[in-house]
C-alpha cells in the first residue's frame, strides 16, 4: 500500500476509535472539554508513533533472529510501559510547560488499547519500518481527530437539554455512533478511486 | 542500593519464569498449530484440486495478488491440467485469501475461501454455500465479472450491500486468470 | 451473606464491569458481532483474570511496591500469550476471527484494575470468587450483546460447529432482511449508548425500592 494510503486508511477508513473501538476507555474519559481531549490526542500520537517504531526494531531485530515471535505481546507491553515512562520523564525535564499540560495523561496511556494495537498491526500487515512509523502517527492523528471532534460535541451538549438517563456516558456514547456512521462513508473504495491501492 | 538489587531480582525472576512458562507452553502447542494449518490447506487444495495430482508449490514473487501456484496434472494422464493459484487481496475488513484452481486456459475450475475477516451479515456472505458459483467456468471465451451490473439479479442481489467485498474477491480472480493465461503461453515455446 | 458469595455476585450485577464500571470496552464493542466471539472472549477474559488473580494475590508479599504495576503487567502478559497460544492450537476458527483483540486482552482495564484493586489486597480466596465474579459479569455482558446485535444485525446466532452441523442457527424473518446497522461499528456504539441508559434506569429504579 502506498504511504499516502496508510495514512487514509488509519486516519479514515480504519479510525481506531470509531471502527476499531480501540482506545475507547480515554476516548470516553478525558473528551469532556476540548483542552484536555487535545493533550490527550496528541500524547498518543506521539506514543504510538514511537511505539510503533521502538516495537517494529525489537520484534525484527531481537524475537525474530531469536526466533521468540510468540513473546511478541510481553515484549511490546513492557516496552510500551517503560517507553511510557520515559517520555514523562524526558518531557518533565525539558519542557515543564508541556509537561504540565500531558503529564496527566502520560500514565493512562500505558493501558490505551490504541498504542499495543497499532503495535501488533503493523508486524500483522508486515508493514516496513517507514510504514510502521506513517501508520503509528496515521492511528494517533486518527484517535485525536475522533477525540477533538467529541469533546466539541460533548461541551455543546453540557449545555443542551438531555434526558435524564441519557445524560453524559449515554449520549456520549450515542453521538459516537453517529459520528462512526458519517465516517462508514470512508471506506476501501475510496482507496481503489484515488488509485491508492497497491 | 540494596533495594535497588531487590526491586530489580524481583522483576527479573518474574519475567524469566514468566518467560519459562511461555516456552514450555510454545513447545506444546507449536507442533499443533502447525499441524492445523497444514491440514487446512491441504483439505483446500483436494478441494478445488477434484482429486488430480498436485506438483509442488511455485513461489511467486512480482505479483501482488498471487502468491504462488501449484502445477495440476491429470491424476489418469499425468498431463498439465490447469494451475493453482494462491491470491490474496484487501477486502473490506482486511486481507482475503482464495485458493483458486484454473484451466490451461485460464478459466475458473473451483474457488476456496481461505481466510478473511469481513464484517459479518455483510462480507462475510462470501463465506455462504454457493458464493463463487458465478465464477466458475468464466475467465477465458467468458469474462469473469468486475462489476455487480454484470451479474445476473438473484446474484445481484447476494453481493448487494457488500461490494467491496465482491469486487476484490472479483479481481483477485481476474488478476488469476490472466496470470495463468501468461503461464500457458510461457509453458508452449 | 458470606463474603465469598457476595465478591462472586457483586461482579454479576452490581459492579458488572461492562455497564457499571465501563472497563475494557473496546472489546466488547469490537468482537460482539458473533456470539461465539464474545463467549470465546469472555472465556478467554475469564482464564487470564482467575489465573493473573490468584498468582498476584500470592505473590502480593514478594512483589515490592515500587515495581508492582510492571510485575503485574508481566504475569497477565504471560497467561495471555498462553491463551493465545492455546486458542491458536486447539481454537484456530476462534483464533483467527478474535485477530487482534486476543492479544489485547493484556490492555483489558478489567484484569490490571482486579489486580491492582481486589487481589494485591486480598487472600487467593477471595481474590478467585472475585475473578470469577467479574470474568462472569464480563462474559454474560458480552453474550448479551451480541446475541442481540447478532439476532437483529444478521439474523443468526453461531454458535460451535457439531458434527455436521454448522452451528449456525437462522432466524426466520430477520435473515431475508437484517437491520444491518447493529453489525456495524456504528450499531455498537448506539446500542451501547441505549444499554446503558436503560441500566442506569433500571439500577436507579432498584435503588429506590
Amino acid at each position: 500500500m502506498t504511504y499516502l494510503g496508510i495514512i487514509i486508511t488509519f486516519i479514515f477508513i480504519n479510525n481506531f476509535i470509531l471502527v476499531k473501538f480501540l482506545g475507547l476507555c480515554p476516548f470516553i474519559g478525558v473528551s469532556k472539554n476540548s483542552e484536555s481531549a487535545i493533550g490527550m490526542g496528541l500524547s498518543v500520537t506521539f506514543v504510538t508513533a514511537t511505539a510503533s517504531v521502538i516495537c517494529y526494531l525489537s520484534y525484527y531485530m531481537l524475537l525474530v533472529p531469536l526466533k521468540l515471535e510468540y513473546l511478541r505481546t510481553m515484549v511490546f507491553i513492557l516496552i510500551i510501559a517503560t517507553l511510557v515512562q520515559l517520555i514523562e520523564m524526558v518531557i518533565k525535564k525539558v519542557s515543564p510547560a508541556l509537561y504540565k499540560a500531558l503529564g496527566i495523561y502520560l500514565p493512562l496511556i500505558t493501558t490505551n488499547c490504541a498504542v499495543l494495537g497499532i503495535s501488533i498491526i503493523n508486524i500483522d500487515e508486515s508493514y516496513n519500518l517507514l510504514e510502521s512509523f506513517i501508520a503509528g502517527i496515521s492511528a494517533g492523528l486518527g484517535f485525536t481527530l475522533a477525540i477533538i471532534l467529541m469533546s466539541n460535541i460533548r461541551e455543546k451538549l453540557s449545555i443542551t437539554p438531555v434526558r435524564k438517563w441519557f445524560k453524559d456516558v449515554p449520549i456520549t456514547f450515542i453521538s459516537a455512533g453517529l459520528m462512526a456512521m458519517s465516517f462508514m462513508a470512508f471506506d476501501n473504495n475510496l482507496l481503489i478511486n484515488l488509485g491508492l491501492t497497491a | 542500593m540494596k533495594l535497588f538489587f531487590k526491586t530489580a531480582l524481583v522483576l527479573g525472576l518474574i519475567c524469566s519464569i514468566s518467560g519459562a512458562i511461555l516456552v514450555l507452553v510454545n513447545n506444546i502447542t507449536s507442533d499443533r498449530i502447525e499441524l492445523n494449518e497444514f491440514n487446512k490447506l491441504n483439505l483446500a487444495l483436494n478441494k478445488v484440486s477434484f482429486n488430480n495430482n498436485i506438483s509442488d508449490k511455485v513461489e511467486v514473487t512480482d505479483n501482488h495478488s498471487i502468491d504462488s501456484y501449484y502445477n495440476l496434472m491429470d491424476f489418469k494422464t499425468n498431463s498439465l491440467k490447469g494451475y493453482i493459484l494462491s491470491l490474496k487481496g484487501n477486502g473490506y475488513g482486511g486481507e482475503i485469501s482464495l485458493l483458486a484452481s484454473y484451466d490451461t486456459k485460464g478459466n475458473i475450475m473451483a474457488v476456496e475461501l481461505i481466510s478473511n475477516s469481513e464484517t459479518p451479515g455483510v462480507g462475510k456472505k462470501a463465506e455462504n454455500k454457493g458464493y463463487m458459483d458465478k465464477y466458475i467456468g468464466k475467465g477465458s471465451d467468458i469474462a469473469i465479472p468486475l462489476n455487480k451490473n454484470q451479474l445476473s439479479d438473484p446474484d445481484k442481489n447476494l453481493v448487494s450491500g457488500a461490494t467491496i467485498t465482491f469486487t476484490s474477491i472479483s479481481k483477485m480472480l481476474n488478476e488469476g486468470s490472466f496470470f495463468v493465461k501468461n503461464l500457458g503461453e510461457k509453458n508452449e515455446y | 451473606m458470606n463474603t465469598d458469595i457476595k465478591n462472586f455476585i457483586k461482579g454479576i450485577v452490581k459492579e458488572n464491569p461492562t455497564f457499571v464500571i465501563m472497563l475494557g470496552m473496546c472489546p466488547t464493542l469490537a468482537v460482539t458481532t458473533q456470539f461465539i466471539n464474545a463467549l470465546s472472549m469472555g472465556i478467554g477474559v475469564i482464564f487470564v483474570l482467575l489465573l493473573s488473580n490468584i498468582i498476584i494475590s500470592i505473590l502480593k508479599n514478594l512483589i515490592p511496591n515500587s515495581i508492582r504495576i510492571p510485575c503485574y503487567i508481566v504475569i497477565i502478559s504471560a497467561f495471555v500469550t498462553i491463551l493465545e497460544m492455546l486458542f491458536h492450537a486447539f481454537l484456530p476458527e476462534v483464533y483467527n476471527s478474535l485477530g487482534v483483540y486476543l492479544p489485547l486482552i493484556v490492555v483489558n482495564c478489567i484484569i490490571l484494575g482486579r489486580a491492582e484493586a481486589f487481589a494485591s489486597k486480598n487472600n487467593v480466596i477471595n481474590s478467585i470468587f472475585d475473578a470469577l465474579g467479574m470474568g462472569l459479569g464480563f462474559t454474560l455482558s458480552l453474550s448479551f450483546i451480541s446475541l442481540i446485535r447478532e439476532a437483529i444485525g444478521n439474523g443468526t446466532i453461531t454458535l460451535f460447529p457439531i458434527g455436521r452441523w454448522s452451528g449456525v442457527i437462522k432466524i426466520p424473518i430477520l435473515n431475508n432482511s437484517p437491520i444491518r446497522v447493529l453489525a456495524l461499528p456504528a450499531g455498537a456504539l448506539l446500542f451501547m449508548g441505549y444499554m446503558k441508559a436503560l441500566f442506569d434506569y433500571l439500577s436507579s429504579k432498584r435503588k429506590k425500592i
